[in-house]
């Protein structure tokens, strides 16, 4: 009988060999320094900040810093490099006040004469990434007007928070790279937070703290190693082995996770929304009727559907704009509230108490914002219960096509689209040119000009002006969702989902 | 032999060609401002995709594209990653070893537990040859991917013996790298080996029935003798041609499996440049693949040549 099973214990012993040469990566140092592991999907390979594909991600973020620090859409910019900064009365120039006491790693010291060089040759790059939105959309030029002072002037455009924003997401280098390209060829030159231990290109960086950086206490982690980011099975395996201290995964995973102990920040994730295009009802009449785009509205039980597909992480809200933007309107969540009766009144009131038809057209451009199979059965069911009749039809344009036609065209009277947390009405403008309506057009206008106050009434009232007409259905508000280690935790700003590196921070 | 290897070589460039030259057009199917589009975003603006076509060479014609990309061969030069503007050989420098590793640790745990348990099989019979066949059964119909998630959840997770995700090189430590490749290639092998297995048995069974091992065991040589220097070796070549098909079958499972168990491979630097239109890179995967498979189709004739002479004589 031994000799029988000899085999088999011969074919073990490897296995057992294999789990004592295991080891999982602690999540802490044993010197007692703190450290955190994270993933980025955003995993840049150069640190040539004027390359294309170089944006303000969490591997640069730990490296360079922005002039002026943005969260997220709707939170105002933080001082960074600059320690203060003021927008001109006419919207056109910006001044920045820079801080005095940063010095690049390189040992040269930060100040308004290199940084105008800098500028000015990122500006001129044909490969930085937000040329097009940053400088030649609105114009703008870098002037030092004293040694730590320095304007940025507009010439096409004035301020807008779109700009703030992108503005912000740009790192700043040493000039010295401007004289000598090849000094960022294999290591960043910047002023971060952290200094780099190793890098595998495309899959991990490890970094140790910068001893000299000016804004140390911001940054609670000793050592920070960023992964590229996996399937989301993997990398919430990975934060229950130990591996990864934080993984952005599903909303079942993110169920699955809390059953496991570890800790589930949700954020904003895309919202589920019906465009309504024929809003003037010239190929469906019933769709220029507000009364009827209102019974629409009306029609979506958002608490059952946020249970039914999104196992109840996210919010239920009749507007599409999240807390925390700009456009989002306080105490409006439930102003579409499910009320089928009302509904059916509405139609009744409109002359369609029988309802009528309409085609939709359907998207499945799997892993993106516009695969809409998730929403159609939702949509179908739901407007059934006023009488309407939804037929899908396979989109027949290029899928690249399909956001432009959401705003440029009315090939169909209705479009659905899982659409990103940003500012897309007035990015959708920007991109492809004005909306037709008037008054929305004014608002957008508004929007970009003048004092960031006057900029965020004018969201505001885009805001109000959606949820008043119903062009825009939400239905659906699943969160994005963050998974922890109960040591870690993640702040998220307003509509934000990708934390900033220092808003990991150990728990409590 | 010489002359057979290069005629082998031969058609392994066409093979190579053919591979190579239909994924880039089926790439390239949907258009110049399609691939931008996916690069930018679907935000993009229709002056943004312009500059990006360009500054892609996307606006000239497709088979200037490829004999440039082919061209760029003959140098060591893949191109550039249309995402990260990274060249792709660097890419794939940190990558091949982890692909590597997976398909060398497939390959000797393939061929190790196969032929174990087939000899075993053979030779024992009775409960020890039913459970292996029934095994056989039941483990060819389980997906590779759910039994890496068993794996994980239950060496990894549960019993924490084997790390749930991520790859050690072997540069750094023998210990790290045979821990954190040991479940992949277990997850991609386990379906291989019991087939094989079966394959092995019957060829055994085959093989101890032709006259020659009756003449053997009636000059009074040991059974272990017979087994091992007679019958294994006269069954070789078709266990060998049976391996090589096995693993050229297993790489599409290599590539799911990179992704479950996070290992930064080719498998996962292809599927992720597919998904983000990165051509450049989504080739240079596609090339390393058919090398491979090229490699492995060489070889295995090769040591059926060396194990069996009617072969190189034919």
């Amino acid at each position: 009988m031994r000799r029988t099973w000899r085999p088999m214990i011969a074919l073990l012993a490897p296995l057992a060999i294999c789990a004592a040469c295991s080891s999982s990566a602690p999540s802490s140092a044993e010197d007692g320094s703190s450290e955190i592991t994270i993933p980025s999907c955003f995993f840049g390979t150069t640190w040539d900040p004027m390359e294309g594909a170089q944006l303000f991600t969490t591997t640069s973020q730990a490296v360079y810093d922005p002039l002026i620090m943005v969260t997220a859409e709707g939170v105002d910019p933080q001082p960074w490099l600059a320690e203060s900064f003021e927008i001109s009365e006419d919207g056109y120039t910006i001044s920045f006040k820079l801080r005095e006491d940063v010095d690049f790693v390189d040992g040269t010291h930060f100040d308004a004469a290199g940084l105008e060089k800098y500028l000015d040759a990122l500006f001129a790059s044909e490969t930085f990434v937000w040329k097009p939105r940053v400088v030649d959309q609105f114009g703008a030029e870098a002037t030092a007007t004293g040694e730590y002072t320095l304007d940025i002037v507009m010439s096409k455009q004035p301020v807008s928070y779109q700009w703030l924003w992108q503005f912000g997401l740009t790192p700043i280098a040493s000039p010295a790279i401007v004289d000598d390209p090849s000094l960022v060829h294999d290591e960043p030159v910047g002023s971060g937070p952290y200094l780099i231990e190793e890098f595998v290109p495309d899959v991990s960086v490890t970094y140790e703290r910068n001893p000299d950086y000016w804004n140390a206490e911001k940054f609670p982690y000793d050592r920070v190693t960023i992964q590229a980011c996996a399937d989301p099975v993997a990398m919430l395996n990975a934060v229950k082995s130990g591996q990864l201290d934080v993984a952005e995964v599903t909303i079942p995973l993110a169920q699955e996770a809390q059953g496991s102990g570890l800790k589930v920040t949700e954020g904003p994730g895309n919202v589920g929304t019906m465009y309504i295009s024929d809003h003037n009802g010239t190929q469906v009449p019933a769709l220029g009727d507000p009364r009827v785009r209102e019974a629409m509205a009306l029609a979506f039980d958002r608490e059952a559907i946020l249970q039914a597909t999104n196992l109840g992480f996210g919010s239920a809200s009749s507007q599409q704009f999240a807390e925390g933007q700009a456009s989002y309107i306080e105490g409006a969540d439930d102003r579409y509230a499910y009320d089928l009766d009302r509904a059916k009144e509405l139609m009744a009131e409109a002359g369609y108490a029988d309802g009528f038809s309409v085609t939709i057209p359907t998207m499945a451009t799997a892993g993106t914002f516009l695969d809409t199979t998730n929403l159609e059965p939702i949509v179908q069911t739901s407007l059934a219960e006023i009488g309407i009749d939804v037929t899908y039809e396979p989109y027949s344009g290029e899928s690249i096509n399909y956001l432009q036609e959401v705003t440029k065209t009315n090939r169909y009277p209705i479009y659905l689209v899982n659409m990103p947390q940003t500012n897309w009405i007035v990015m959708f403008d920007e991109n492809w040119g004005p909306y037709e309506n008037a008054e929305l057009q004014e608002l957008i206008r508004r929007s970009r000009e003048g004092d960031p106050d006057e900029q965020a009434v004018a969201y505001q009232e885009i805001g109000q002006f959606l949820l008043d007409e119903n062009w825009y259905i939400a239905f659906s508000r699943p969160s994005s969702t963050l998974v922890s280690v109960p040591e870690v935790d993640i702040q998220i700003d307003g509509a934000y989902t990708n934390p900033k590196l220092f808003q990991y921070t150990p728990a409590g | 032999m010489l002359t057979y290897v290069a005629r082998r070589l031969g058609i392994g460039v066409l093979v190579f060609v053919a591979v190579t030259g239909i994924s880039y057009v089926l790439y390239h199917v949907r258009g110049a401002d399609s691939i931008a589009y996916r690069l930018l975003g679907a935000d993009a603006r229709p002056e943004e995709v312009e500059i990006k076509v360009h500054a892609l060479g996307l606006d000239r014609s497709l088979p200037e594209q490829y004999a440039g990309w082919f061209g760029g061969l003959f140098r060591g030069d893949l191109g550039e990653s249309f995402v990260s503007n990274q060249d792709v050989t660097a890419i794939m420098s940190t990558r091949v070893p982890v692909t590597l590793s997976l398909i060398a640790a497939t390959l000797v745990l393939t061929l190790v537990f196969s032929v174990v348990l087939g000899v075993w099989a053979a030779t024992r019979g009775g409960v020890v040859d039913r459970v292996i066949q029934v095994v056989s059964v039941i483990v060819s119909a389980v997906p590779g991917y759910w039994l890496a998630l068993v794996l994980v959840i239950v060496f990894a997770l549960n019993l924490g013996l084997f790390p749930a995700t991520g790859f050690i090189p072997i540069t750094e430590t023998f210990g790290g790298w045979l821990s954190t490749i040991f479940l992949p290639s277990i997850a991609i092998a386990l379906g291989a080996i019991f087939s094989l297995a079966v394959w092995v048995r019957s060829s055994i069974i085959d093989m101890r029935r032709q006259d020659f091992v009756r003449t053997l065991r009636s000059r009074g040589l040991s059974p272990r003798s017979i087994m091992y220097r007679h019958v294994l070796r006269n069954a070789a070549p078709s266990i060998v041609q049976m391996l090589g098909l096995q693993i050229i079958a297993l790489l599409g499972g290599a590539i799911i499996v990179e992704r479950i168990f996070a290992l930064p491979g080719i498998g996962q630097m292809s599927l992720d440049a597919g998904l983000a239109g990165d051509i450049p890179v989504v080739l240079g995967g596609v090339a390393f693949f058919v090398v491979v498979i090229v490699i492995i189709n060489i070889a295995v004739d090769l040591i059926n040549g060396f194990l069996n002479p009617k072969v190189r004589i034919s």
